[in-house]
């Protein structure tokens, strides 16, 4: 992938991705009932041993809910999340009252991700007026290192450095250790850019 | 430092990790890892006599579609032959044996055929390079949809699979 945007792309690209995260965490807010803030995204292009290095390492064994966006742009929003992150945002979500399982936990991690994403791209139809239908979300729990590669190559991002797109979520000042990433087919950043009318000056 | 300290713990002195998109020649009594195979491969190639291996991470199956494939150790068409070459140097051209593992397809989706086509395509071409070089493939785990962890002991040849769910496969 190009790495070589202007700085103007770049905070196109950054209010772009901070207005979808920020409604992301609004309906996150009301679905559990309390305040959730998010850090400014992270955008960078990192080597896959910067990413093990400076995010989280590759044995590192996280649950990650992966969603297929289509239409006018084709990507992949990755929300991973580890064991500590899970519990609370779980415990977060279902009533005390309720019998808690393996199941009904991971089932509810599934409907926030389907929550996320859809506050996120309802948020980037409306501003860049496009049309985006995503997949059902799908759950793994395996190791991140082997999550990420796959999910880069996968949308045919075949560069040793990867363009890292992502928002972290805050509740009550505590880290959630969880990411909302997004990974988006060669040309799908130019034609977003192109809509946006920062494009091309380069 | 951490992870230094984590590895003395293991006891595992002699470990030479090997990242994505490289690959490492050694000998006895040293031991090759790669951590993470999710549509990645991993290759394991040995000579018994001389008890001297490597062990390849491959990311893409092909380099030809690439106009300017400058890391040769990210696809299996190149590192391959390359890694063997590298070997075949050290051990005199004695016979070598290969093990191999990974090539998943992380999410499992019923009706998409399109998503994990990288792992079985490389695979395929792991398999493809092997046969063109001669060199026996003695064991494998592939596919599936969970990420592995290989360990290539050099003294015995003997390839550990490690997954997430703590299954332990010995190749």
């Amino acid at each position: 992938m190009n790495s070589n945007y202007s700085a103007l792309e770049l905070d196109a690209l950054k209010e772009v991705i901070n207005i979808g995260g920020g409604n992301a965490a609004t309906s996150l807010s009301q679905l559990i009932d309390k305040p959730v803030n998010m850090s400014v995204p992270v955008i960078e292009m990192l080597d896959y041993s910067e990413v093990y290095e400076q995010i989280m390492p590759e044995d590192a064994v996280v649950r990650a809910v992966m969603m297929r966006m289509f239409g006018d742009a084709e990507g992949i929003f990755l929300f991973t999340v580890d064991q500590e992150a899970f519990e609370t945002i779980v415990a977060m979500m279902i009533p005390e009252e309720m019998a808690y399982s393996q199941e009904l936990a991971e089932s509810a991690l599934q409907e926030l991700v389907n929550i996320l994403v859809h506050s996120f791209l309802n948020a980037i139809i409306k501003l860049l007026d496009i049309q985006l239908v995503t997949s059902v979300p799908l759950l793994t729990k395996d190791m991140f290192g082997a999550i990420m590669s796959s999910v880069y190559l996968e949308q045919g991002q075949y560069d040793e450095s990867i363009m890292i797109i992502k928002n972290e979520f805050y509740h009550a000042g505590d880290r959630l250790e969880s990411s909302l990433y997004f990974v988006p087919q060669p040309g799908v950043i130019e034609k977003m850019f192109e809509l946006l009318g920062v494009g091309g000056e380069d | 430092m951490s992870r230094e300290i984590k590895e003395w713990g293991k006891g595992m002195l002699n470990e030479i990790k090997v990242g994505i998109s490289d690959y490492k020649v050694a000998s006895v009594p040293q031991v090759l890892m790669t951590i993470g195979l999710g549509s990645c491969v991993g290759i394991a190639i040995y000579d018994p006599k001389t008890k001297i291996g490597g062990l390849s991470h491959i990311m893409l199956p092909d380099s030809s579609s690439f106009k300017n494939a400058q890391k040769i150790e990210k696809f299996a068409d190149l590192a391959i032959p390359q890694m063997v070459s590298e070997i075949r140097k050290e051990t005199k051209n004695q016979r070598l044996i290969a093990k191999i593992a990974g090539g998943a397809s992380m999410f499992q989706t019923a009706n998409d055929s399109y998503i994990g086509s990288i792992g079985e395509r490389n695979v395929a071409a792991v398999e493809r390079s092997l046969k063109l070089l001669n060199i026996p493939l003695l064991g494998t785990h592939t596919g599936g949809n969970m990420g592995r962890t290989m360990i290539v002991d050099l003294a015995t040849f003997s390839v550990t699979v490690r997954m997430v769910n703590r299954d332990i496969i010995v190749l």
